[in-house]
């Protein structure tokens, strides 16, 4: 399974510190820059990915998450390396682009036109997997996240409250929801 | 018993996230092709480009914008200034709290390229932010509060950090300060404002067009939110609106989520528009199920100390499902959730039929 990095890479840190040190001119700056970024998106990628897709549910918007993320990291990569915890600063970035995008998104499919066609249930799905994907899905998006945050990123309640721009009250009543609601969809499943 | 525990639900998501995944569709030199296209766009404000762009043509969020609104506030800024001079005025007091079914306050200028992209709005009786696509944010909160500069919430009382933080020129004659990534300022007596993610604050341009935005900030526009559905017999006696959550779409502020409840609970009932198929998510099957006016609703609930209960449609209503939460037992009997479905009125996906009065009376 992908480790589930929670911090910056001691490497890429000493880099980032040598790198400002340095004195480089302006272009070779930018080349470095560019360098240290590309290392570390591709390094973490995967779990960019992944992380993406358990927020979206599928794989196609998990792409489309993950590419935003990546671009206003790189427009942020100054701020981001003064982070104390650069996966932090990603986890933070790409969980905002995933709020955004929900709001956004249900607006615009309350005006679909009439040939919108549903989509079929996944309450037939016996794989477990399947049925964990179907009770996330289920869970409104900022319950979503949250309940990404704190069990698949291992986020404490202070930092999802952070990246969610919200008090950690709200984190703990929203992650009770969240479970009650997983609770309630799964529980046939795992008595079975 | 239910014997799903904290830790399972980390073994589930780490199964479900490791799943088999397909070619990926990310491209890094893409992201470097679009992140070196906005950091230009970035550098032509810190170098002060931003005062041709802001000359050349400027108002933004005309969706946003009454028509009732200032001619101040959309006004170009002069070419040859970035930050027009202020004349200071005697400010409207602020309200001691917003109404959540209006948006309170609004950015009344931008730079011409801010002027494409969405908009979200987050009201509350005590807070309202606005959020531009691109970061810009405007957080208002009433007279006697203070926008948290990290949080989405407000604090009682008066910005304190106004004694430590670095001052700011005053903003239409009133105080402002510095605080790390934005500017906070007084907008009225007593009632804070806060703008962060729109100029380079460690650069003077930045800076500049910060004190800019934040000078034709409007307040007390009312302008109304557009929602799906009205609540035709109110809520419960004590029982008020106390967040809403809008997107702007095609010049209108839709809400998309609504949530009421008593003071001292405030977010006991939450009513949101989704659009998830079949079992409304929730599975496998409900407690049990009520029709009103056609309507098929499913209740669920949870088994757990004060659990909330949760009704949804598992058909669309109007091609759209409505999923109504509640999350206090404690008070079904008072909300009679029956009742209220029974008084719910949809208004179907076209959004020029929507209501700007939610909840009656």
């Amino acid at each position: 399974m992908e480790p589930r990095p929670c911090s910056r890479s001691p490497r890429l840190a000493a880099r980032q510190g040598n790198l400002r040190s340095g004195g480089e001119r302006q272009v070779s700056m930018r080349a470095s820059r560019e360098a240290e970024y590309t290392e570390y998106v591709h390094a973490r990628l995967s779990w960019l990915r992944r992380t993406a897709y358990l927020l979206c549910q599928d794989w196609q918007g998990a792409d489309d998450l993950a590419q935003k993320t990546i671009t206003r990291l790189y427009t942020h990569w100054g701020r981001a390396g003064k982070a104390a915890s650069l996966d932090a600063y990603v986890r933070g970035i790409l969980v905002k682009a995933f709020l955004d995008e929900r709001r956004s998104a249900w607006a615009r499919r309350v005006t679909l036109p009439g040939d919108y066609a549903e989509r079929p249930a996944a309450g037939h799905d016996a794989d477990m997997r399947l049925d964990v994907r179907a009770a996330l899905r289920s869970l409104p998006p900022r319950q979503r996240a949250t309940v990404v945050l704190r069990y698949y990123c291992d986020c404490p309640v202070e930092e999802a409250a952070k990246i969610l721009g919200v008090t950690p009250g709200t984190v703990k009543s929203q992650t009770a929801k969240g479970l009650t609601a997983l609770r309630l969809a799964l529980a046939p499943v795992m008595e079975a | 018993m239910n014997p799903m525990n904290e830790d399972t639900v980390r073994t589930l998501l780490a199964d479900a996230a490791s799943a088999p995944e397909p070619p990926s569709r990310i491209s890094i030199e893409g992201a470097l092709k679009v992140g070196r296209r906005r950091q230009w766009a970035a550098r032509v404000i810190a170098s002060g480009g931003v005062a041709v762009l802001v000359a050349g043509g400027a108002l933004i969020l005309p969706h946003l914008r009454l028509a009732g609104a200032p001619d101040s506030a959309t006004r170009p800024a002069s070419g040859t200034r970035i930050v027009a001079p202020v004349k200071p005025a005697a400010p409207a007091p602020a309200p001691a709290q917003f109404n959540p079914l209006e948006l309170s306050a609004n950015f009344g200028w931008l730079p011409s390229f801010w002027n494409s992209g969405g908009a979200s709005v987050e009201e509350t009786p005590t807070f309202t932010v606005v959020n531009l696509t691109h970061g810009q944010t405007l957080k208002v909160s009433p007279r006697g509060w203070y926008p948290d500069p990290t949080l989405y919430s407000s604090t009682r009382g008066s910005f304190p950090r106004a004694a430590t933080d670095p001052k700011a020129p005053a903003v239409n004659g009133r105080p402002a300060y510095w605080d790390g990534n934005g500017l906070m300022w007084q907008y009225a007596p007593g009632a804070w404002a806060y703008l962060y993610g729109a100029g380079n604050v460690q650069s003077t341009n930045g800076r500049a067009l910060d004190e800019e935005m934040a000078s034709k900030v409007v307040f007390g526009q009312h302008q109304p939110l557009y929602t799906p559905f009205k609540l035709t017999h109110g809520l419960p006696a004590g029982w008020q609106a106390t967040e809403t959550d809008s997107v702007l779409t095609n010049g209108r502020l839709l809400v998309w989520q609504l949530e009421a409840g008593p003071a001292a609970k405030p977010g006991v009932l939450t009513i949101s528009g989704d659009t998830h198929a079949g079992t409304c998510g929730v599975q496998p099957v409900p407690q049990s199920t009520l029709t009103v006016d056609g309507i098929l609703w499913a209740s669920y609930y949870s088994s757990g100390p004060g659990g909330d209960q949760a009704v949804c449609a598992p058909k669309s209503i109007d091609r759209e499902y409505m999923t109504m939460y509640y999350y206090w037992r404690g008070h079904a009997q008072a909300l009679n959730l029956a009742s209220l479905l029974r008084t719910t009125k949809f208004f179907g996906p076209d959004p020029s039929g929507w209501t700007t009065q939610p909840i009656a009376g």
